[in-house]
């Protein structure tokens, strides 16, 4: 395989002048205007630098307005970076907006001719791809129809076989995984990753971060256009999402509250302080990966030494308590006067997220609720599998065929 | 991994030089893209009569319909005496001919980039080739609106066509020229400003009063008196002027009467015009398509 880059980008910036009216790009121009600004420079992209090798697929992350959808068009060539520089080798395909450029009143066939023309093919190789395109789009006869007369499922699906009829060294897409009917899709997805498996390049733009780490063998993630991380997907999309979760959970107000704040300073039971810490070391520690062994120490104070009974939870950011244990349910009730009480969770199976540990402290019976609030450190938890969602269950596969025909398979 | 695409933000302002160097490479790019130019001709010249009952042959009865008002109005109305109505007829004629067809293609032009915005902010494509198509269209109209007056003259007998009918072709291609280089340079200013096409209307039908469309040169001296540097600044500041006067002598032969003398001197004052336009507009067109997308 070719060590040579099928994408150099170097320093790309891109910013837009956005002018208050339409006639401050014609005063800018004027000679006797010279010095003055008519306009607001919006800063889409900073100086991103990076190299796409042949075979591989990079994908792009960020949140709306991070400039993903800039960087894709710069690299498509239908917009020019301010200033930096780029090669892209190779043929290029881009699924920016599917069935762009269709003309509504002519038909299908007419359109799939002219976006090829487009595209840069010579007549011959239009027809030749022809029958192909109105296969894959599963348009039928409606391909003698004028395009206005077509659903928009139908529209992108006739873009999509299209765009992928070019059969290019370096496909550039942009969330569009989410095509048609779920048959469609099916078809969709395969035919990205017979892209993949043939070894060609791939630049993949998505929010779904699952699509990003199953396609992708490294990943970009912008943030106000500028390059927060470059690395292999599963660290930077795990990066992505904790950085999200703050941020998301900055904005939110906090799920649970200090129920009764005033309790603090007075002689009734209260939580002091709380950690989080290595399950091993017992030193403190906020990040983790599952299977590691994680302690959370709380300490609390109980002058009137009443009969507590303490509680700890994990809470993802959405709000969905993951686990919750009580000493009650052990058995254990405590009433010193100062104490530190460690909740051991050994082999931790929560996957990727940030978590809330919230806590609580009841009297003996856990009746009533002196006091509830999270724990001061927050437990973060990154994969190093491209498993998914909550936890980590054991499991086991099997698979047996059945309604086998006698002696097929001997 | 032939093909490779390369930009660099210091070196595109790559100045004049390489614009004009990337002008002789443009015949090149036509021909690379001659299967898109072939697209959009076939649409536009399809979309004009797309469902009407007599389809293409509206190319036909337009202008023939437009030369019997033609006759009628100023051959006979306003009749000139003398007994050239019919030679009027077929001056006056030729002339809206060619006229209409640089108007409507280099009006047309003005707005291309603009209304192609969809396929420009969303394509990579080289849309210094947009033009063409028009200025083909245009062509196919002036030729069938040639043949009417060819066809007339021939049938009437006057002012039957003779040998400077085979430089018919190169009137064409001069004025083809001269439609692509003005579409180029409109079609980019307009996006800019996109009160460039409103003008252009009001400006095009200025133009057609100052180009001898409906008079015959002569009569700028009989109003001006023999002297006036008048109309030699009209026939010399006046693209169209040439390029009228050296198709009227390529169909209907050399007519001292109505000013129609000298088919070459004409033909290749308009050719400098044509390559003019094209040098300056395509230079401008290219060294500012970068920004099209993101202002459109």
């Amino acid at each position: 395989m070719s060590t040579v880059p099928v994408i150099e980008a170097r320093d790309l910036s891109k910013s837009y002048k956005l002018y208050g009216n339409a006639y401050g790009r014609l005063w800018e121009c004027l000679p006797w205007n010279k010095g003055k600004k008519y306009h607001k420079t919006i800063k889409a992209l900073s100086d991103v630098t990076f190299d796409v090798m042949p075979g591989e697929c990079v994908g792009l992350i960020g949140t709306n307005g991070a400039g993903k959808s800039t960087m894709l068009k710069v690299l498509s060539g239908t917009t020019f970076p301010t200033s930096g520089s780029y090669t892209v080798r190779g043929r290029v395909t881009s699924l920016l907006e599917l069935g762009a450029g269709f003309n509504p009143s002519f038909s299908g066939r007419e359109n799939i001719f002219m976006n090829a023309a487009m595209m840069g093919f010579s007549r011959q190789e239009a027809q030749s791809k022809f029958n192909e395109i109105v296969e894959f789009s599963e348009l039928g006869d409606f391909i003698h129809a004028p395009v206005r007369t077509y659903s928009s499922g139908m529209q992108a699906r006739l873009g999509f076989s299209v765009a992928v009829a070019t059969d290019p060294d370096l496909l550039i897409i942009d969330e569009i995984l989410a095509v048609g009917d779920m048959n469609f899709r099916k078809k969709c997805v395969e035919k990205i990753w017979d892209y993949k498996r043939r070894g060609k390049s791939m630049f993949f733009c998505s929010h779904s971060l699952y699509d990003v780490r199953q396609l992708c063998d490294r990943v970009i993630w912008l943030r106000n256009g500028r390059m927060q991380m470059l690395g292999d997907s599963i660290t930077v999309t795990n990066e992505y999402a904790t950085h999200e979760n703050k941020i998301a959970e900055g904005s939110d107000e906090m799920p649970f509250q200090d129920v009764d704040d005033a309790v603090q300073e007075n002689s009734n039971p209260h939580i002091v302080s709380s950690e989080l810490l290595d399950g091993d070391t017992l030193k403190p520690r906020t990040k983790f990966a599952p299977g590691d062994n994680v302690a959370v120490r709380v300490r609390v104070k109980n002058t009137a030494r009443e009969r507590l009974t303490l509680a700890v939870g994990a809470m993802r950011t959405d709000g969905t308590l993951c686990f919750a244990h009580t000493t009650q349910f052990n058995d254990l009730v405590f009433d010193h006067e100062e104490s530190h009480v460690t909740l051991h969770l050994p082999k931790i199976c929560l996957l990727s997220g940030e978590f809330t540990l919230p806590i609580w402290l009841f009297d003996e019976n856990g009746n009533h609720r002196y006091q509830e609030r999270p724990c001061n450190d927050n437990l973060i938890v990154q994969n190093r599998t491209k498993d998914l969602g909550l936890f980590l269950q054991d499991h086991s596969w099997e698979i047996e065929p059945t309604n086998q025909k006698p002696g097929a398979n001997q | 991994m032939s093909m490779a695409r390369t930009f660099d933000a210091k070196t595109r302002a790559a100045g004049f030089k390489n614009h004009i160097i990337s002008l002789l490479g443009y015949p090149t790019l036509i021909s690379q893209n001659r299967y898109m130019v072939q697209n959009f001709f076939r649409r536009d010249l399809m979309g004009r009569f797309h469902g009407s009952i007599l389809g293409a042959w509206w190319m036909l009865i337009q202008p023939l319909f437009m030369f019997g008002v033609y006759y009628l109005v100023f051959g006979k109305m306003f009749d000139r005496g003398g007994g050239a109505t019919m030679e009027y007829a077929l001056y006056l004629f030729s002339g809206v001919v060619l006229f209409h067809a640089l108007i409507e293609a280099t009006t047309t032009s003005c707005g291309i980039v603009v209304a192609n915005g969809n396929l420009v902010k969303k394509v990579a494509f080289p849309s210094e080739v947009l033009p063409i198509h028009v200025g083909l269209v245009s062509l196919v109209l002036y030729f069938v609106g040639a043949l009417v007056c060819v066809a007339t003259s021939a049938i009437s007998g006057h002012w039957t066509p003779g040998i400077e009918l085979l430089a018919l072709p190169l009137v064409m291609i001069v004025q083809f020229v001269m439609v692509i280089g003005m579409g180029l340079l409109l079609g980019n200013a307009n996006v800019f400003v996109r009160d460039v096409s409103q003008l252009w209307r009001i400006f095009g039908m200025a133009w057609m009063f100052l180009t001898p469309v409906f008079w015959v040169p002569s009569m700028l001296y009989e109003a001006l008196g023999e002297g006036s540097a008048i109309p030699g600044i009209m026939m010399n500041v006046n693209p169209a002027f040439s390029l009228v006067m050296a198709q009227r002598i390529a169909l209907f032969g050399e007519q001292p009467e109505f000013g129609m003398v000298d088919l070459w001197g004409n033909l290749s004052q308009a050719a400098i015009w044509a390559i003019g336009f094209l040098v300056l507009g395509f230079t401008t067109f290219v060294a500012n398509k970068h920004k099209h997308a993101d202002i459109v």
